[in-house]
């Protein structure tokens, strides 16, 4: 090394030192001692000033204990359960992202003429429901605010609705967390106020139909839901037959839209429906073997080719499944529920089945208009316009449009977004438990980050709550290794 | 107008149509819980849970009531209402006893008989609570006269707009209808002002430091060529991967063992550091032409002067983008604070309003008062700074 050498480096660490020091002192020296502390016992009950026990090395007891009590299994469920919010709230940041890359053509006139003919037109469905109510002051106050809106769609165009959706983003934390806690709150919430009326002349409807019109709804869904399934697993066969997805990516894909079949075989209300749902899906199965793997494919390729895209789109319609399951499952019981003719809005975070949905709910509220709804804006904007073009000469109409052209496209924005909330995901859901619910009723809302936080800084078992962190780091590996595998292939 | 040129004018307008109902309709769903939150921030306490979003003068007693004074008898000995019931509790006994009596048999609606006896008693109210207005008093004291001489119709608006404002001034001091007081008394309950000084004063020492160490850190590695330079730099991008939940523990003991627990710098030291903003400005200054060293080095200028004078004016946007980011994620930070700040002095706004919402969450109209304070210099932040911010996330995004 000479002398020249010797300089640059010095002046280059320099350069770097203020930064690299703090990096050791609070990522690097953390990260060893949070290794150490993974295997010890180290509690906060049996080691403080005051009692001075030795510090003891129990090697992966840590570990098994996860597994054995079962939180940790029960507790990923919970994470799990929250990320079904993530497809949905991909498809609405999309579709708001299209919504809001639509060039408004025409002349001025017609812009005007329209936005007064869209407020005119939410005014008055605003007036027919709220007349029902009769709040003279409230039918007011949302026509102001429909107004405003409209004013500031008009002289603002696209950017003042983008500003508008974007909202809920940018005050995001827990300002919004204790607004929603009081808007979900069982007595006074704006949601149960709003819901209370409609809910009672609901139940009153409900109770004079007959039990099996509700039952037959309930059925219509199971049917809606079959239909998905068969449409989904006939595109992706045929997308294997065709060589455009790849062996591995199709299973990857039917399981992930399995899920909902498994969960709705266990969920089903009727020994009959059930077995129904186990035939169906044994039916999708065996079919979908014999068709494809006797009849053979006409191209082959790459056993993970289009699993990206693929995988996506699987999630969005597992997101979709569970809706309809959900949905189907309410229906079928709503006879039931309504027989005295009352039926009462949830106390929606301190009930056990409500208290995850109305946290998924608020979570969609803030997700669709967020960074990733600038991310797919950014990236329509990019789209080659020469590609609709072809389309437009092709004679395709819109949805043609967007799953032939519009889809592809987006491709490594949509999977980029996928892998961030997917690691946000994993890690989220913190704030909303010791916020909203405290992480119950019953656990119910309790992620693995507010367990980590439980253990470590409530009940001060230290080791245990490293151990959960590195288990945890685990999982967040996983899914960094699977982006960085396609993630690059998505490059070249 | 052509025939052609008219069915095109009515598609494009259809579609905006359309286009705009959706829009509209998206917008209100995202824009009427902030509505709500500002219609409950200024609502007096004993509304807070009505249906109606905006503030009533009365619960109960619409114009049409004010014709009914039947009703207002029935209401007041049934006492269901809280107005109704406040003014129960001051009616003299013996006047209580007579009107249980009426309503037993059926005789409330002698309104002639048992209203100018009430009247007594509710304006031993008014005074009881000072009721200041001496030209009201005045008033209500001429509509006993006018209630008892004969037409009751006429009097008895009077005396019912009178009998509500009582009762208010009784309770709030502040006869009005929207409670913009609402916002001063969060900070006569809660340090808020301090609250909002300590998030402000820890972001924005935060940001700066982490500018300024991360912009000299990618200096370093984007702009300068030394020996072992990459390793080190995939060592940086190891640890971005690594989750905050893995350190978060580590780091309060560390915290415990410096003695930082429970004051700012505790919360500020351990955020001034980031491999993410290093990793961005590196980005941003690999753009920046290598000429301009070369140029620098000729001028005879030092490698401080390079970056100080040359390279960090060219970096401003990506300075920019880090610093708002930073901000912003510091504003809102909840889980490093939450560990470590025991005494409410020191509470940040996310901390502060959750001991906020813990010790009186059933003042909705408070705690939704300071809700909405919280957020105002985000607004702030990103009507200033849209364009930046949204360059910053779109950059981000398109560069992986």
């Amino acid at each position: 090394m000479n002398k020249r050498e010797v300089k640059d480096l010095a002046v280059g660490v320099g350069f770097l030192a203020p930064n690299i020091l703090g990096v050791i002192c609070f990522t690097m020296i953390p990260l060893v001692m949070s290794v150490i502390m993974a295997f010890s016992d180290w509690d906060l009950t049996k080691h403080n000033m005051f009692l001075d026990n030795e510090l003891k090395f129990v090697g992966i007891d840590n570990f098994t204990k996860l597994f054995e009590t079962g939180d940790f299994v029960r507790y990923l469920g919970n994470t799990l359960f929250f990320m079904i919010g993530i497809p949905l709230g991909m498809g609405g940041s999309l579709l708001a992202a299209i919504l809001l890359s639509q060039e408004v053509k025409g002349s001025s006139r017609q812009v005007w003429g329209s936005v007064f003919a869209s407020f005119i037109f939410i005014l008055s469905i605003c007036l027919l429901v709220l007349l029902g109510l009769g709040q003279s002051a409230m039918i007011i106050l949302i026509v102001g605010i429909v107004g405003l809106i409209a004013v500031i769609g008009m002289t603002t165009g696209v950017n003042g609705y983008r500003t508008l959706f974007y909202t809920p983003h940018f005050t995001a934390g827990v300002a919004t967390y204790i607004l929603w806690k009081k808007m979900y709150n069982k007595e006074s919430g704006v949601i149960n106020n709003a819901i209370r009326d409609p809910l009672m002349s609901f139940a009153e409807f409900n109770q004079a139909l007959s039990p099996s019109v509700m039952q037959g709804a309930a059925v219509l869904l199971g049917l809606v839901f079959a239909l998905i399934i068969y449409k989904v697993s006939t595109h992706w066969g045929q997308m294997w037959i065709d060589g455009e997805l790849g062996t591995m990516a199709w299973i990857i894909c039917n399981a992930f839209v399995f899920i909902p079949v498994i969960t709705s075989y266990f969920w089903s209300p009727l020994g009959f429906t059930k077995w129904i749902i186990a035939a169906l899906g044994a039916f999708l199965l065996i079919v979908n073997f014999i068709r494809y793997f006797t009849k053979g494919r006409d191209f082959n390729c790459d056993s993970f080719a289009g699993a990206e895209l693929a995988i996506v789109f699987a999630l969005i319609i597992l997101g979709i499944l569970f809706l309809l399951v959900g949905l189907s499952a309410v229906t079928f019981n709503l006879p039931a529920m309504t027989q005295d003719g009352v039926l009462l809005p949830p106390d929606w975070l301190f009930e056990y089945s409500w208290a995850k949905p109305a946290l998924m709910i608020m979570g969609l509220w803030g997700a669709i208009g967020s960074n990733n709804m600038l991310l797919y804006l950014a990236a329509l904007t990019n789209v080659p316009q020469s590609l609709y073009e072809a389309a437009d000469i092709d004679g395709a109409n819109a949805v043609q449009k967007f799953w032939n052209v519009t889809w592809p496209s987006l491709a490594p924005t949509t999977f980029f977004i996928f892998v961030m909330s997917t690691i946000g995901g994993l890690q989220g859901g913190m704030e909303m438990a010791k916020t909203m619910t405290g992480g119950g009723p019953g656990g119910a809302t309790t992620t693995l980050a507010y367990f980590i936080y439980v253990e470590g800084f409530e009940t001060g078992r230290l080791g245990y709550s490293a151990a959960i962190s590195w288990t945890l780091f685990a999982l967040v590996f996983t899914v960094t290794m699977i982006n960085w595998k396609f993630g690059n292939k998505q490059g070249e | 107008m052509s025939s052609e040129s008219k069915k095109y004018f009515y598609v494009d307008f259809s579609k905006t149509f359309v286009f705009n109902v959706i829009l509209i309709g998206f917008s209100l769903s995202f824009i009427l819980p902030f509505v709500w939150m500002l219609f409950t921030s200024v609502k007096p306490l004993d509304q807070v849970e009505n249906d109606s979003w905006i503030p009533l003068q009365s619960a109960w007693i619409t114009e049409a009531d004010f014709n009914k004074p039947e009703e207002f008898l029935q209401q007041l000995v049934d006492h269901k209402d809280p107005i109704s019931a406040y003014l129960w509790e001051h009616v003299s006994p013996s006047m209580r006893d007579i009107l249980n009596e009426a309503k037993e048999e059926g005789t409330l609606s002698n309104t002639q008989k048992y209203l100018p006896a009430i009247s007594n008693d509710l304006s031993a109210i008014m005074k009881r609570h000072n009721f200041q207005a001496n030209e009201a008093f005045a008033q209500i004291e001429m509509t006993k006269d006018m209630t008892r001489i004969k037409d009751d119709n006429e009097a008895w608006p009077l005396l019912n707009r009178y009998y509500l404002d009582a009762y208010y001034v009784g309770h709030f001091k502040e006869p009005r209808k929207y409670q913009w007081y609402n916002y001063l008394k969060v900070f006569e309950n809660i340090p808020y002002a301090r609250y909002y000084w300590n998030t402000i004063f820890v972001a924005a020492w935060v940001t700066f430091l982490q500018v300024l160490t991360s912009s000299m850190a990618a200096f370093s590695f984007a702009r300068l060529s030394w020996k072992g330079r990459d390793k080190v730099f995939v060592l940086y991008l190891a640890t971005m991967m690594l989750p905050g939940l893995v350190m978060m523990i580590p780091n309060y003991q560390i915290m415990v063992t410096l003695g930082l627990v429970d004051s700012l710098p505790g919360l500020i030291i351990p955020s001034a550091f980031s491999t993410f903003g290093c990793f961005m400005l590196r980005q941003f200054m690999l753009g920046i032409s290598p000429s301009l060293d070369e140029a620098a080095e000729i001028d005879g200028a030092s490698k401080w002067q390079l970056y100080w004078e040359v390279i960090l004016p060219l970096t401003k946007p990506g300075l920019v983008t880090l610093a708002i980011f930073t901000f912003m994620g510091n504003y809102h930070s909840f889980f490093w604070p939450l560990v470590m700040l025991r005494s409410q002095n020191l509470y940040t706004l996310p901390i502060g309003l959750l001991a906020f919402d813990g010790s009186s969450g059933q003042e909705t109209n408070l705690l939704m008062a300071a809700v909405g304070m919280s957020v105002i210099p985000m607004i702030f932040v990103f009507v200033f700074f849209q364009k930046q911010l949204v360059n910053g996330i779109q950059l981000g995004g398109v560069k992986e």
